[in-house]
Formats: C-alpha cells, sequence, structure tokens
C-alpha cells in the first residue's frame, strides 16, 4: 500500500519496525498542530512545542491504540499536554492567543449576525478572560471543539474523557462564557457602542 | 457549528501558519529521535528474541492477574473521580469564606532523656480541633485548638504533666494564625492535573529515607491536597485517579453514599490507611492505624495513630474571631 493511502494507524504500526516511516505522520499533521500550538502558546514558542508533540509522539508510538486509524486526536492530545506543563512551567493563566490585529472581523458565517463587525479587540479581552476562569479541562475541550472543529468523539479520544462527559463539559463551558460578564453585554445588539448600532460608513470594512 | 460563543472563538483564533523554519525545526527535532533510536534498534536486535520471549511471558501473567483479581476499589474510585470532575468548583462569593472544621489526632512521641527517672520512650495522642477559613481574596485563616492528650498507660500521664509536655504541646489552647495562598505548604505548588504527572510531582516531593511504602506515601500527600482545600474539580479527579492506580488498595464497604477504601502495608510494624470519600469525592475521614502496635513504645494493636474527620465545607460571612 502506498503511504499517501495508509491509514494512520498503518503507518505507526509499521514505523515500529521502520521509524523513518513516521516521517509521513509529521507531513500529515505538522502546519495542524502547530496552528493548535500558536493559538495556545503563541507564535514564539509555537515551532518548539510542535517539535516536541512530534518527538513525544514518535516516542510513544508503541502505545497508541491502533484500532483507531486516525491519529489527529492522539496528536492534538499529546500537544494539549505539553501546552498545559508549559503552562504550569511558566505559571500564567491560560488564554487563547487572537489573531486580531485591526479593531473588526467579519463572521465566517454569513448567516450568523451576532458576531459580525463586532469589536474584536474588546471582545477579545473579555473572552480571554471568561477563557481564564473555566476549569482546564472545560477550557480544552471547548477549544478542541469550538476552535479545531473536532468532533465529540475525537475530543473525547485527545482528552481521554467520556464522550458523555465531552458532551456536558462544553455545554457547561459555553453557558460560563456566555455567562462571563462583558461577554453577554458584547453579545447583547442593544449594548450602546454595539457595532450593529452604528451606521455602516462608520463600522470599516 | 452554528453555537455564537463556537464561531466567535474560531473567528477571534484565526490560522497562524507556520513557516518554512518552524517546519525544518520540527523535522530536524523528529529526525535527530528517529536515529537515535534507529541507532539503539540496531544495538539491541540481539536481544530481541529472549526479550519478546520474556515479554510474551509476562503478558500472560498479567492477563492471568487481571482476569482473576478484578478491583472494585478501583473501579469505585475511577467513578467517584468522574463525580468530582464534574462537579461545580467551590464559588466563594465576595467578603465570604468556606469554613471547613475537622477534628484530628497525631501521635506524639517523647523520648525517654525528656524526663526525669524513665528509662522508656512515650508515645500518645494528641487530638486537635481544626478550623480553617478560605477567604474569596485566597486569605486563609487557620485555627487549632489543642484538647487533652490521650495516654496508652496511667503512668504516661503523670509523666507528661511533671515533664510540662502540656505547655510544650498548647494543650487547653487556641491559636490562630492567617496566611495566603493556602491552608498548607502543599498549596503552594501548582499540581499537575493528569493522574501520572500529579503521581510523579507527588512522589518529587519526598524525602529519600521513608520507611513508608511509596504508594502509602502518595495516598498520604493526594488526600492531603484534596481533604480541606478548595481543590479545583480537576486537581481533585487527578488525585483520586492517582489513588485509583495504586497497588493493594481495597474497597472496605460502599454504603451511604460514601466509600471506605484502604491500603495495609508492612513497615515493618503492620500498618492500614484507610480513608473514606462522598459520592463527589470530598474526604470525610482518614485513619492510620497501627495493627499489631509497637511494645517499645507502649502502643497496643490496632490503635489508631492519625485521624482525621472532615465536617462538610460551608459558606460563611466571616471567620468566627472569638
Amino acid at each position: 500500500m502506498d503511504d499517501r493511502e495508509a491509514s494512520d494507524a498503518n503507518i505507526i504500526s509499521r514505523s515500529l519496525a521502520h521509524p523513518e516511516v513516521f516521517g509521513v505522520i509529521f507531513d500529515r499533521y505538522h502546519d495542524t498542530i502547530f496552528r493548535y500550538v500558536a493559538r495556545r502558546q503563541g507564535l514564539d514558542q509555537a515551532p518548539d512545542l510542535t517539535a516536541d508533540v512530534f518527538v513525544r509522539a514518535f516516542r510513544f508510538r508503541a502505545r497508541y491504540d491502533a484500532s483507531r486509524p486516525n491519529c489527529r486526536p492522539w496528536l492534538y492530545g499529546i500537544a494539549t499536554n505539553i501546552v498545559g506543563d508549559e503552562i504550569r512551567r511558566q505559571r500564567r493563566a491560560d488564554r487563547l492567543y487572537l489573531a486580531v490585529s485591526g479593531v473588526r472581523v467579519e463572521s465566517p458565517d454569513p448567516f450568523d449576525r451576532s458576531v459580525d463587525k463586532i469589536d474584536a479587540q474588546r471582545i477579545g479581552r473579555v473572552l480571554n478572560d471568561g477563557l481564564a476562569r473555566l476549569s482546564t479541562t472545560d477550557r480544552n475541550v471547548l477549544i478542541l471543539y469550538a476552535v479545531e472543529q473536532l468532533t465529540y468523539q475525537e475530543v473525547a479520544e485527545a482528552l481521554g474523557t467520556p464522550i458523555g462527559t465531552v458532551r456536558s463539559r462544553l455545554a457547561r463551558a459555553r453557558r460560563k462564557l456566555r455567562e462571563h460578564e462583558g461577554l453577554l453585554t458584547a453579545f447583547d445588539p442593544s449594548t450602546p457602542n454595539h457595532p450593529d448600532q452604528v451606521p455602516d460608513e462608520e463600522v470599516g470594512s | 457549528m452554528t453555537n455564537p460563543i463556537d464561531i466567535l472563538l474560531r473567528t477571534l483564533a484565526g490560522s497562524p501558519s507556520p513557516t518554512n523554519a518552524d517546519a525544518a525545526l520540527a523535522r530536524n527535532a523528529l529526525a535527530q529521535a528517529i536515529a537515535n533510536e534507529s541507532s539503539n534498534q540496531t544495538r539491541r536486535r540481539k536481544w530481541a528474541v529472549p526479550a519478546l520471549a520474556v515479554s510474551l511471558s509476562l503478558v500472560v501473567v498479567i492477563v492471568a492477574i487481571q482476569v482473576v483479581k478484578p478491583s472494585p476499589a478501583r473501579a469505585t474510585l475511577l467513578e467517584i473521580a468522574q463525580a468530582a470532575e464534574l462537579a461545580d468548583p467551590l464559588t466563594i462569593p465576595p467578603q465570604s469564606y468556606a469554613y471547613t472544621k475537622s477534628e484530628v489526632v497525631v501521635l506524639g512521641t517523647v523520648p525517654a532523656d525528656a524526663f526525669a527517672g524513665r528509662t522508656s520512650p512515650m508515645a500518645y495522642l494528641l487530638p486537635q480541633t481544626r478550623e480553617i477559613w478560605v477567604g474569596s481574596e485566597n486569605t486563609v485563616q487557620i485555627r487549632t485548638t489543642t484538647n487533652s492528650p490521650v495516654f496508652f498507660a496511667p503512668q504516661d500521664k503523670v509523666d507528661y504533666y511533671e515533664a510540662q509536655l502540656d505547655k510544650v504541646d498548647q494543650v487547653g489552647q487556641t491559636t490562630s494564625q492567617t496566611v495566603t495562598g493556602g491552608t498548607s505548604i502543599l498549596d503552594e505548588r501548582d499540581w499537575p492535573t493528569e493522574p501520572d504527572a500529579l503521581k510523579t510531582a507527588i512522589e518529587d516531593t519526598f524525602q529519600p529515607g521513608s520507611v513508608m511504602p511509596a504508594d502509602v506515601d502518595v495516598a498520604h500527600v493526594a488526600l492531603s491536597l484534596i481533604s480541606e482545600s478548595s481543590a479545583s474539580p480537576d486537581l481533585r479527579a487527578a488525585a483520586l485517579r492517582a489513588l485509583a492506580g495504586l497497588n493493594d488498595l481495597h474497597l472496605v464497604q460502599g454504603t451511604d453514599g460514601t466509600s471506605t477504601f484502604s491500603i495495609t502495608y508492612s513497615t515493618p510494624h503492620e500498618g492500614s490507611l484507610t480513608f473514606v470519600l462522598d459520592g463527589a469525592g470530598k474526604v470525610v475521614s482518614r485513619r492510620t492505624v497501627n495493627i499489631d502496635g509497637d511494645p517499645g513504645l507502649g502502643i497496643p494493636p490496632n490503635t489508631v495513630i492519625e485521624g482525621m474527620d472532615y465536617e462538610p465545607t460551608m459558606i460563611v460571612a466571616e471567620p468566627d474571631n472569638r
């Protein structure tokens, strides 16, 4: 079978006898894991931490559950642990690095008006404050599901948590974030200064 | 995905891309790891067949043990850990305190030369009432009242008071202290919330030369982490999962919403650590029992040499400044 067609599990199994084959896993997922680590730890630390993810994955590949053809959740789990270790080492609050340079962002979803043209920097601060108040696992579940777009099953595999727990944690994290002071205000279209109440020409694009 | 919170997160998180240099750095690190393993594999190969045979026989033994010895203690602890993980963290409103009261018994020992005319050391039990108020700003007030000791022989009591050890132990006195950060020195650390990492971090704190089996020491520290403190659900769950992985842990009983667990050990004296958890993973009590006693110290068999009973934590408006 061509490496390009082989499942991740197959590649990892073969890499036990032929370590160099693990490079295929790197090629498949490096950029994905890099983006995740950069969102959690910033671009400065992302290169080294991403390298750690793949080195650790390689060293522990014998423990990989070969019944799971797709190793993406496993790599996310390793990355989450490495990010968690780094946060503890730095003794700082966990936050999401936000890719906002301007003051306005457009919603990627044309049908969703609630985040259309909002004050991204202000919301970003409130969002990070709200995220910091979540438990570590709730935050990990929310980011893996909402930002990284893993499925419930994949989040469960990544964090070694039952799928029911993932659902309940996700619901709780969303509720707490929605209720977090300031974020509710930001979502409320009746709030003064909300962009939806500003004439279009002042909103910018 | 239509949840506004999800969309907001995804939108603001952006999509940072690695540069070629970023990818090269990671690729080189992986290549180095692969090269190291490849050279090790070459060296190990001549031992591969005997090692494989040993591994397979170990697998057979391990599988056999797992088949004949299911662990209800482990299963129960994992269930409790899951409940603890899903519990809401303790929230202390502004200008309020989380109050926890506990009754504690500790073993005191005094060498013979502390007494006039005594040739043997003395042991006694010192009961204390411990009250803790954890404020919303992380200030902690601890009040300890030391009650009358319990002696193992009438002469011990006479010798104890003649040597005025009651003043040393502050018997009958109440002392208060205010600290910040936590209820014990353990709270000064930022503990991992992954069970294996937590167990390793606990083991790192051990002083060399402990006579206790490592698992018992791990159990003591893990229980201390979640006993009086307002431990986060994640830390509580991790501590319970670390406990679930200990050897020789037995489920003694499980009624009335609590579960009792016990580890028996030899130090060389036979001893046991027993702890009771409620369904949410809160520690209700813990006991260390000297099973075969210690004639040298005059301790009878089956003596509780360390005990803690914790009342449920409640939110109060202010510390009781009696």
